[in-house]
């Protein structure tokens, strides 16, 4: 009743806050009583910390019911198939971490000292609540996630964050930086590893030509294709090809979206980038005896960002996999997840 | 649903703006209620003066009827005894009159004076005297005057003297008196 008269009273404002490397991204959506929504997205630099603080405190000052939410980034964070104290240990340092069951079933955490220094940083403005990206990818394919065994990757600009799901249990999980080059150079070791089952430590200093990521040496004619494909009008084929892009049903009066240009031939050694890192990944999986592996066929992929149709026919192509994009909204579903938790 | 790792502020409504502007509410509801209050007060005091008013009006009102009452039982007091002192003023005239009438050697016993008359009891020494100095003045104020007689101790002579003017009397004042002259 009270909680009813608050928001009769005033607007709620959601403040959600997505830091990529580069560029911090915030998302705001102002909801009215009425069911009416605005919805402001403002891109800043990373390194611009004050004028961030100085927008957030500007939505913020609309109304006292503003809540604030941060988009996980550490790279300490991960997820655990259980939710026992004692079988955690296994995956993380439940001393130095913060770690949060979902349903009883699985469990996601992150580091302590990172929740700190989020909080340190944006301590002018306040945190309400620091989301993990798995309970995101987990409200995306909430509808996915209980049928047979498939991965799930959320992709950012920056970040990768992969589980595998079977039957709504989670077998694996991986939070990947992308631009932590020497993680990717592993990667590309790993792989040297898995196929002469020998790792030669002369290989470090490998180069992106030389690597011989794909063993069917057909398919290595289809990067000319690919160059010739990632054109924004190709690109635009791409996002239509999505599995669906769901219209926001809440009445949005304003959008002010700005979205940085696509660049073209970044995208293909980003995408690239990408696949190998869920190869790894995979790799890490089927490899790994603390998780229980089994035969991954099916990929979903919730899109972030504006991204070549190119990782989808690696992973199809190259690990024969079934793929299925949906483009996601990560201000949304970071402001959704906001909402329910403020139920 | 508690899936952050951290746990959100609490949220208050009442923001240094809505502080102010509850605080000015509250004090105008405030004063508007102690007005109304004390406008009540006033109001149920003006009635008790006012039903304190009436009461005292009625009960001033009831004391002029009686004063008036007063007033006209005084004022017909006060008529009465002007013509008592007006009557008795003309009585001691008369008897006034009367002793002044008798000379000094008669000596009168008893006296009756009536509306339209007078009867005089009394001795005197010698019918001479009272013919002359008794008889004459009462014969010029009286229509009718009859003497009449009786011998008393020492040669005295007893006499009763009637005299009526016309008007005929029912109505007969006494009065006894002695003079020793």
């Amino acid at each position: 009743m009270f909680g009813k008269l608050k928001t009769f009273l005033y607007t709620q404002v959601y403040i959600n806050i997505l830091v990529n490397i580069k560029k911090t991204t915030i998302y705001v959506e102002e909801l009215h009583f009425d069911g009416k929504s605005q919805i402001f997205e403002k891109i800043f630099d990373t390194s611009e910390n004050d004028k961030i603080n100085g927008y957030i405190s500007q939505m913020a000052k609309k109304t006292p019911l503003h809540y604030i939410s941060l988009l996980d980034t550490s790279l300490e964070q991960g997820a655990t198939p259980t939710c026992s104290s004692q079988d955690m240990t296994q995956f993380c340092d439940l001393g130095a971490s913060k770690h949060v069951c979902y349903s009883k079933q699985w469990g996601y955490y992150t580091s302590k000292l990172d929740v700190l220094e989020y909080q340190k940083r944006y301590a002018k403005v306040g945190l309400d609540y620091i989301f993990s990206p798995f309970l995101l990818l987990n409200n995306f394919f909430k509808d996915k996630i209980d049928e047979d065994l498939s991965l799930f990757i959320l992709v950012q600009n920056d970040f990768l964050s992969l589980c595998v799901f079977n039957h709504s249990a989670l077998l694996f999980a991986k939070h990947l930086d992308m631009d932590n080059q020497n993680e990717f150079q592993d990667d590309l070791l790993m792989e040297e590893h898995s196929d002469d089952e020998d790792l030669s430590l002369d290989d470090v200093g490998i180069n992106l030509e030389d690597v011989n990521v794909i063993d069917d040496i057909d398919s290595l004619d289809d990067f000319d294709d690919i160059e010739d494909l990632a054109t924004f009008d190709e690109m635009d084929e791409v996002d239509e090809m999505d599995e669906f892009s769901e219209d926001d049903s809440q009445e949005v009066e304003d959008v002010t979206v700005t979205q940085p240009p696509l660049d073209e031939e970044n995208g293909f050694g980003e995408d690239y980038h990408r696949f190998s890192l869920i190869q790894s990944a995979i790799k890490d999986f089927y490899l790994d005896e603390k998780f229980e592996s089994d035969f991954v066929q099916k990929v979903y992929i919730a899109n972030a960002v504006r991204m070549s149709n190119e990782l989808k026919k690696f992973l199809e192509e190259e690990m024969y996999l079934s793929v299925i994009v949906r483009k996601i909204n990560l201000g949304t579903e970071l402001c959704e997840a906001a909402k329910a938790e403020k139920r | 649903m508690k899936y952050s790792y951290i746990k959100p502020r609490q949220k208050t409504i009442f923001t240094p703006e809505l502080k102010l502007v509850l605080t000015f509410f509250s004090m105008t509801l405030l004063m508007l209620g102690l007005t109304y209050g004390f406008l009540l007060y006033k109001d149920k005091m003006f009635f008790q003066d006012k039903m304190m008013i009436a009461n005292k009006k009625v009960t001033l009102q009831a004391n002029i009827k009686e004063m008036q009452a007063q007033i006209a039982k005084i004022e017909k007091q006060s008529n009465v005894s002007s013509k008592i002192f007006t009557k008795n003023s003309v009585l001691k005239d008369s008897i006034k009159n009367l002793f002044d009438l008798v000379p000094q050697r008669i000596t009168l016993s008893e006296a009756h004076l009536l509306h339209n008359g007078l009867v005089l009891y009394g001795i005197t020494p010698n019918k001479d005297i009272y013919d002359f100095m008794l008889q004459a003045p009462l014969r010029s104020i009286f229509h009718e005057t009859y003497s009449s007689f009786y011998p008393a101790k020492g040669g005295w002579l007893r006499f009763v003297s009637t005299n009526y003017t016309n008007d005929k009397t029912d109505e007969i004042l006494s009065v006894e008196d002695e003079s020793d002259e």
